[in-house]
């Protein structure tokens, strides 16, 4: 291959990537929720590492943090950060536990609004399940060549304060979450990629609980 | 003549006495202090010089009423100005700060921490780790030895409040005081950054805790 060729090479594969990356709104946005509410519901148990980048306009490196996430159906949820900070918190029964330096806390979220929703937006994110509360934010429904894209963005001031807008981006292929942008106001954001992703594999109840 | 002497030796005594209330305990006595200024040869700031970026891991704790966890990034932006960004391990912006040539500024403050004492304390904490402005300013250093170690205790105001620095070798900062109601313990140093800082309030059970991750 000459260099000439190679050179087309490389700019068809940039442009083929740069369409699949381009989003426009979706034509059916109804059937997308369909699916994705259906393929939700049929999702009992996920396992994927995750890797989360916080990007702050002025640093210029961005700050970089890893870890593995379990998920298993109706609300069990274990978030741990292995890299470079161990911390864990797991959402079982109403009740979040965290273990931070050996320490261990737990907090009833049945008293508490506030942990309530963001217990149902994460776990509603994981699974792709859309059907949040609809009066908190509206959503926007796009697409690329591979990617489904719900943007979501805040209704309550106090919100958009700090948040501008939450991406999920799912595969179309299997209709599983890609990563989850949190943009700011500011311009700053956190990304959350995940990957090496295990869907309806057996979890054993002992992962969503701290010894 | 006599009552004069003992009314006057008392007077002293009396100024010497509110002099040293302020003094950190484990300080005291602070006796035959140099006079001079700070300059390089008697003074290195923490975070000053580099431009580099500190990220540490943090918690934020008042008695058993709260506790945040979460990073602190610390950024010398230019010569005189600096960012300090307290996030949740999620990555949720707490607060954004700016101290430098145009003051405080407060870029962000979560709803929760936006309280003007709470801001006040945080600036007052963190411009004591940047000690920022002091360069040719007054200062009193004081020798002192523990038995173990050779220190150095240069005692000065800031924001009109007397503070003390202790230094050790190579004028690594170990201790910064305000009076007797804030001090700060650094340790672990990695060349000229401590990896451990642990800024404890003796009046309000507030604490903050910081472990260099990255820089």
């Amino acid at each position: 291959m000459n260099y000439y060729t190679l050179l087309i090479v490389a700019f068809c594969c940039a442009y083929n990537f740069s369409l699949g990356q381009s989003f426009t709104y979706m034509e059916d946005s109804k059937k997308f929720q369909a699916n994705l509410q259906s393929i939700a519901q049929k999702t009992t148990t996920l396992k994927s590492d995750f890797t989360q980048i916080k990007h702050l306009n002025v640093l210029s490196e961005n700050i970089e943090s890893n870890g593995k996430l379990y998920f298993k159906s109706e609300s069990n949820l274990r978030w741990e950060y292995t890299a470079p900070l161990d911390y864990l918190i797991i959402l079982r029964k109403g009740k979040v536990t965290i273990k931070d330096e050996g320490k261990v806390s737990s907090y009833d979220l049945s008293g508490n609004k506030t942990f309530q929703k963001i217990n149902e937006m994460l776990i509603s994110s994981i699974k792709g399940d859309l059907l949040v509360e609809q009066s908190d934010y509206k959503y926007e429904f796009k697409e690329s060549l591979n990617s489904f894209l719900v943007i979501m963005l805040p209704k309550e001031k106090k919100v958009q304060e700090f948040l501008k807008s939450i991406k999920i981006y799912f595969l179309k292929k299997d209709y599983s979450v890609e990563k989850v942008q949190m943009m700011e106001q500011s311009g700053d954001y956190t990304l959350i990629k995940f990957k090496n992703k295990k869907i309806n594999e057996s979890i054993s109840d002992q992962t969503f609980i701290i010894n | 003549m006599k009552v004069f002497q003992i009314k006057h030796l008392l007077l002293i005594s009396f100024f010497i006495f509110l002099g040293s209330c302020n003094i950190p305990k484990h300080l005291a006595p602070l006796n035959n202090g140099k006079e001079t200024l700070f300059s390089v040869i008697n003074f290195s700031p923490v975070f000053k010089g580099d431009f580099n970026s500190f990220l540490f891991k943090t918690s934020l704790t008042y008695g058993t009423k709260f506790e945040f966890g979460g990073m602190l990034m610390l950024k010398q932006i230019s010569l005189d100005n600096y960012r300090v960004i307290f996030m949740t391990k999620f990555g949720m912006t707490m607060f954004d700060f700016e101290f430098g040539s145009k003051g405080f500024i407060v870029h962000k403050a979560f709803e929760q921490l936006n309280k003007k004492i709470f801001l006040k304390i945080l600036k007052q904490d963190i411009g004591m780790l940047l000690s920022q402005s002091i360069e040719d300013d007054k200062v009193l250093v004081y020798e002192k030895n523990d038995g173990q170690n050779n220190k150095k205790v240069l005692k000065f105001k800031m924001n009109k409040k007397t503070h003390y620095f202790v230094q050790e070798k190579r004028n690594r900062i170990s201790e910064i005081h305000r009076g007797r109601a804030v001090s700060l313990k650094l340790s672990g140093y990695f060349g000229n950054i401590p990896s451990f800082i642990d800024i404890q309030h003796h009046k309000v059970p507030l604490r903050m805790k910081l472990t260099l991750m990255k820089h």
